[in-house]
């Protein structure tokens, strides 16, 4: 029989995608939150987990590095991977939103300046709009940028909008709902199709039940 | 030394002896296997005008080629694509209207892809294109090469995945008018994202019928004798009908070459060249993440040339398919050689010169050199896996074993033998 590597988005993503997993019978015995670990087998030696920073998980799973993924779709909107995005699981939602100051109106007089985690989100959705502009890329505390002056806008994942409200900001416009979800290599859905299909299918039940949220 | 920022371009090769010879080997391999089915061999520019590329109505994402500007001014493109030259040369080379082509070519292809991914931007491609042969005969022929290429390099662990891309063009066509949500399903369906493209059509006003085959679509690959019949059951007009029995009938021609186990469907497939017209395909090898062949019917490109020669044709990714075979052939892989290593001496240097021809002429692989230090030149000589050194001196000719077993020659013995 052959095996399956699927490679986890390390973090909250992982956590709960383990705890699916073994809700469909993949069980992951040596795997705790603490351990430093980052290749796993399951109780059945049928799978192997490994756990990789979310931004790298579309690239093992194009080249087949990995055959199935868990992964945020804000991550593939960014990474724009060529795989097959199989199933919604669901979890781990949140919107991607442009967000700026209370009350901010967009000028149409010069070009806007956009401060972002993910570059080509934000531009590609302004460049769909017509809109001419800049973007900033930033890795962190993106709030900040509209605050001081460093952009007008930002492009980023809004969850329960508390960062924004402390910080005096806002959502002006929702671009895209985000959730976690299966991707597949190209290749192993069809190399692999028996137990990848029957994994997919074993997700899709659980994700119908609606537990993971 | 020169100081150099960068040592190389990314995504290019540098190969050594043994590696080179390795490559070359399959690349003869694949080579064989064409010229057996009476494909010939052509050659297509390293360069051309970047308007040949940019006026055809299919075609690469613009972004991707390798692009330079003549002292002339005209932008120019290293070869991004095999296909669109050969079926120029197809359409501008005729005889006769009916006369058919079959055509190979072995090719470097360049590709300006995004930085950092580990893509290839120079990669060795081989490919046969079949002309003015309309019928599902040639693309089963095609097809059969593709399997045949893969099994003449000892690949056995392998599948060849069919699509028809006129199955889902005229279902879109015949059910969506607006070209950019069409473009939009497209992708998702491309994507299996059959989640997402529930949500987008529920947004469209369109029968729930269509949307729920549109759906379907997505779920359309395994095995022939599952998805065939299920795609015939889904078919809701001439065009859907038409495909799906094209592609029954190059299914029926691949079990009667043999190859029918070989064989899986999507039907999901959509065209990323544009150029493609019907039947497409690509192929995969186990454990390998990407797909190491691919192919397809492509009616109409000829006709930007001014000739209708409806053909198709597959290219196989030679780098690719040097990464499988070395992962299954671990032993009896090929080395870079030499039989003999004469040393000499200024007196005896032109005997040994004449032997050496001698040698070469009989097919061995001979290298001569001044004897200067002889461990030393042993030590080397077994590096560069040399086999047996000669040394001509005054006293006459020494053989000294240096990789293989047994008793050491006398070279005019060898040359009597000759």
């Amino acid at each position: 029989m052959d095996k399956v590597k699927i490679a986890l988005a390390k973090g909250r993503t992982a956590d709960i995608a383990i705890e699916m997993l073994a809700q469909v019978g993949i069980v992951f015995r040596d795997y705790s939150k603490n351990s430093r670990k980052l290749v796993f087998k399951d109780t059945s030696g049928q799978v192997e987990m490994i756990l990789v920073k979310s931004g790298d998980v579309p690239i093992y799973v194009e080249k087949g590095a990995a055959d199935v993924g868990v992964v945020g779709k804000d991550v593939l909107l960014e990474e724009e991977a060529d795989i097959f995005e199989v199933l919604n699981l669901k979890f781990g939602q949140c919107r991607m939103c442009v967000c700026g100051k209370k009350d901010y109106e967009l000028s149409f007089n010069r070009k806007l300046i956009v401060a972002s985690k993910y570059p080509n989100i934000a531009k590609n959705y302004f460049d769909g709009k017509g809109i001419h502009c800049e973007i900033i890329k930033l890795n962190g505390s993106v709030e900040l940028a509209p605050i001081i002056g460093l952009a007008d806008v930002i492009v980023d994942i809004v969850e329960s909008g508390k960062t924004l409200k402390e910080n005096h900001l806002e959502v002006l416009k929702d671009i895209y709902d985000i959730s976690a979800r299966l991707v597949v290599n190209k290749v192993s859905l069809k190399t692999k199709s028996e137990i990848i299909k029957s994994l997919i299918s074993r997700l899709e039940e659980l994700t119908l039940k609606g537990e993971f949220q | 030394m020169v100081q150099l920022k960068n040592m190389l371009p990314e995504g290019v090769e540098t190969l050594y002896g043994d590696e080179y010879a390795f490559k070359d080997e399959i690349l003869n391999n694949v080579k064989n296997t064409f010229r057996s089915y009476g494909y010939r061999q052509i050659l297509t520019p390293t360069f051309e005008y970047f308007d040949m590329y940019k006026e055809m109505f299919g075609g690469i994402n613009f972004r991707q080629m390798l692009k330079f500007i003549s002292p002339q001014g005209d932008v120019m493109v290293l070869r991004p694509d095999a296909t669109i030259p050969v079926a120029r040369m197809a359409a501008k080379n005729i005889r006769d209207k009916d006369e058919y082509l079959k055509f190979f070519y072995t090719a470097p292809i360049f590709r300006q892809l995004e930085t950092q991914k580990g893509d290839e931007r120079e990669f060795l491609q081989a490919g046969v294109e079949y002309f003015a042969n309309p019928n599902p005969e040639c693309d089963a022929e095609i097809i059969a090469i593709g399997i045949k290429t893969l099994i003449d390099n000892g690949i056995e662990d392998f599948r060849i995945d069919l699509g028809q891309v006129s199955y889902l063009g005229s279902l879109l066509e015949e059910v969506e008018s607006d070209q950019h949500v069409r473009k939009q399903i497209i992708q998702l369906i491309e994507s299996k994202n059959q989640g997402d493209l529930k949500s987008y059509l529920e947004q469209r006003p369109m029968e729930i019928q269509y949307k729920e085959l549109i759906l379907n679509v997505v779920t359309m690959y395994g095995k022939p004798q599952e998805v065939l019949p299920l795609a015939q059951k889904c078919a809701i007009n001439e065009g859907m009908i038409k495909a799906i029995e094209n592609c029954e009938e190059v299914v029926r021609i691949l079990e009667d070459y043999g190859y029918k186990d070989y064989i899986i469907f999507d039907l999901g497939f959509t065209n990323p060249l544009n150029y493609y017209t019907g039947i497409i395909f690509k192929g995969y090898a186990d454990n390998f993440g990407k797909a190491i062949l691919q192919g397809g019917r492509y009616d109409q490109l000829t006709m930007n040339f001014g000739t209708y020669k409806p053909a198709c044709g597959f290219g196989i990714n030679i780098n690719y398919l040097v990464e499988i075979v070395s992962m299954i052939k671990t032993k009896d892989r090929v080395t870079c050689y030499t039989d003999y290593l004469i040393l000499y001496e200024k007196s005896t240097r032109k005997q040994a010169l004449t032997d050496a021809e001698k040698l070469r002429k009989q097919g061995y692989i001979v290298e001569t050199n001044e004897l200067t230090d002889i461990n030393k030149q042993t030590l080397l000589a077994k590096q560069r896996n040399i086999h047996e050194i000669f040394v001509v001196d005054k006293n006459g000719c020494n053989g000294i074993e240096v990789i293989r077993n047994g008793v050491t020659n006398d070279i005019k013995e060898i040359l009597n033998r000759g």
